[in-house]
């Protein structure tokens, strides 16, 4: 593993490039050998019915799950390759988080720091882990609290906030941090459906910004509009991709169609 | 039975409240930083090296008599040089003792923390020192609060087997003035209210602490 490989060099190339990854938990394996680049910019929504491996996939690019085979690079990082023998070495703990510093995530359940307010969670990592002083952190949060409409909660705790306003404070702590890409990991499940909108309308404006991101939902509107890029999963394995009309109009597979055809009948 | 010559005996109950007193705090104290490096030394059981003496320290001192191990420290330690004087013999078996049961409660406290927010912390790139010390442990704190207040109180009373190896504490106090005086009906009932004055209140503002925390929970 070279550390001096700089990241800007491989600015032209995708900013993830994952190949042939597999994961087992235990004897059940969820990755059943997938490949996928995702381009600078590019929004990309994965759908597929659960247990198809969706969460497992995006939480390998930032190392919450170890992959069992294959390779992820992330900005030319590699997260994890085959070593000498072929088999995928252990990312070493300074790869793990030079990565995790790049890559935003934000979490079905929020997951914000309940015992601080909402700067303090949206300034810790900026200070603590980029090394910011604390007047160019909360000047940074503030920036970010304002465009998300959350200035006003800058000093409330989190249980002080409705779910929808926890959710986009989490999207604005993972935000503070400037990663180059961000992962949303089923973002709206746990939401009250009146609350859904405004995270998405967040997200929404996270992508025309140009923000790289990576997607996993049930909400088929939100993919169909925002996406970039559709990767429909289903048993470990990537079973179709394209564009979102070409997805939602004419899925080649008989598997998306049937997907698609429960999850839109769900909807209404 | 007549209190009449209880202010005579005072001025030395008086000392002993006083050493009790002191020789909870620094216990405590002291049982509070055992506990942390205990538990934090079980933490990752891959570090077999931290996690298996610190366990067999928790097991030794769990599975013994406290009166047992006091008499150990003060008489049997310094066979193999390790000569303390009573007081700070008392608040080594005092701190070691309760320290092993804290660790326990720290333990029970740091695994209560929602797992969600290591994640959270990982995904922000946060070391695990970092995560331990700015999230997980302010978390477990409040959990571990109201047990932790609960063994507070049961350390004061039992600074009063630190009596057995000379330390003039309260109860010692109160013995030598019985034992001079024969009025043992008379102080050992002051001492008994003595120590209750102090223990009830002190359990009262448990409680509050724990009523607090719990409204203010998330």
């Amino acid at each position: 593993m070279n550390d001096k490989t700089k990241p800007s060099a491989m600015a032209a190339g995708p900013v993830i490039s994952m190949r042939d990854v597999h994961k087992f938990f235990g004897a059940l394996e969820v990755l059943r050998g997938v490949s996928l680049d995702v381009a600078s910019g590019e929004v990309l929504v994965v759908i597929g019915p659960s247990g198809s491996g969706k969460t497992t996939l995006i939480r390998t690019i930032n190392a919450l799950e170890r992959i069992s085979a294959g390779s992820i690079t992330v900005k030319g990082v590699p997260l994890a390759v085959p070593g000498p023998d072929g088999r995928t070495e252990r990312p070493s703990d300074s790869a793990i988080r030079a990565v995790r510093a790049e890559v935003g995530m934000v979490f079905q359940r929020f997951n914000l720091f309940p015992h601080m307010t909402v700067m303090a969670n949206v300034i810790e990592a900026p200070i603590y882990v980029r090394g910011l002083d604390r007047a160019a952190a909360e000047e940074r949060a503030r920036a970010i609290l304002s465009k998300i409409g959350l200035l006003d909660k800058a000093s409330a705790y989190p249980h002080q906030l409705s779910g929808g306003q926890q959710q986009r404070v989490a999207i604005a702590r993972a935000l503070a941090m400037q990663p180059e890409v961000m992962l949303f990991d089923e973002v709206t499940s746990a939401l009250d459906p009146e609350l859904v909108g405004e995270v998405l309308q967040t997200m929404k404006r996270l992508a025309e910004d140009g923000m790289t991101m990576i997607v996993v939902t049930h909400e088929m509107q939100f993919a169909r509009q925002v996406a970039d890029r559709i990767v429909v999963m289903d048993q470990g394995v990537i079973i179709e991709e394209g564009t979102p009309e070409a997805i939602f109009t004419s899925p080649k597979q008989p598997r998306t169609a049937e997907f698609l055809r429960r999850v839109l009948h769900e909807v209404v | 039975m007549s209190f009449d010559r209880a202010s005579e005996w005072w001025p030395s109950l008086w000392a002993g409240v006083q050493l009790t007193v002191f020789l909870t705090f620094v216990s405590m104290a002291l049982a509070l930083v055992i506990g942390l490096f205990l538990a934090l030394a079980q933490f990752d059981p891959r570090k077999r090296y931290l996690s298996w003496p610190a366990r067999a320290i928790v097991e030794v001192i769990r599975g013994t008599p406290l009166l047992l191990q006091l008499f150990y420290i003060f008489y049997v330690f310094p066979s193999f040089g390790l000569r303390l004087d009573p007081i700070a013999a008392g608040i080594a078996g005092l701190g070691m003792n309760t320290g092993a049961y804290l660790s326990e409660v720290y333990r029970a406290g740091i695994d209560a923390v929602d797992k969600g927010q290591w994640e959270a912390a990982d995904a922000l790139g946060m070391p695990t020192g970092l995560t331990f010390r700015h999230i997980v442990l302010p978390q477990a704190f409040r959990i571990i609060i109201p047990p932790v207040g609960n063994y507070f109180i049961s350390l004061f009373k039992d600074t009063a087997l630190v009596s057995t190896i000379s330390v003039s504490e309260l109860l010692f106090s109160g013995e030598l003035l019985a034992a001079q005086t024969f009025r043992y009906v008379e102080i050992y009932s002051i001492i008994f209210v003595m120590y209750l004055a102090i223990s009830y209140p002190a359990s009262l503002g448990v409680r509050w602490i724990e009523r607090r925390l719990r409204f203010s929970a998330r």
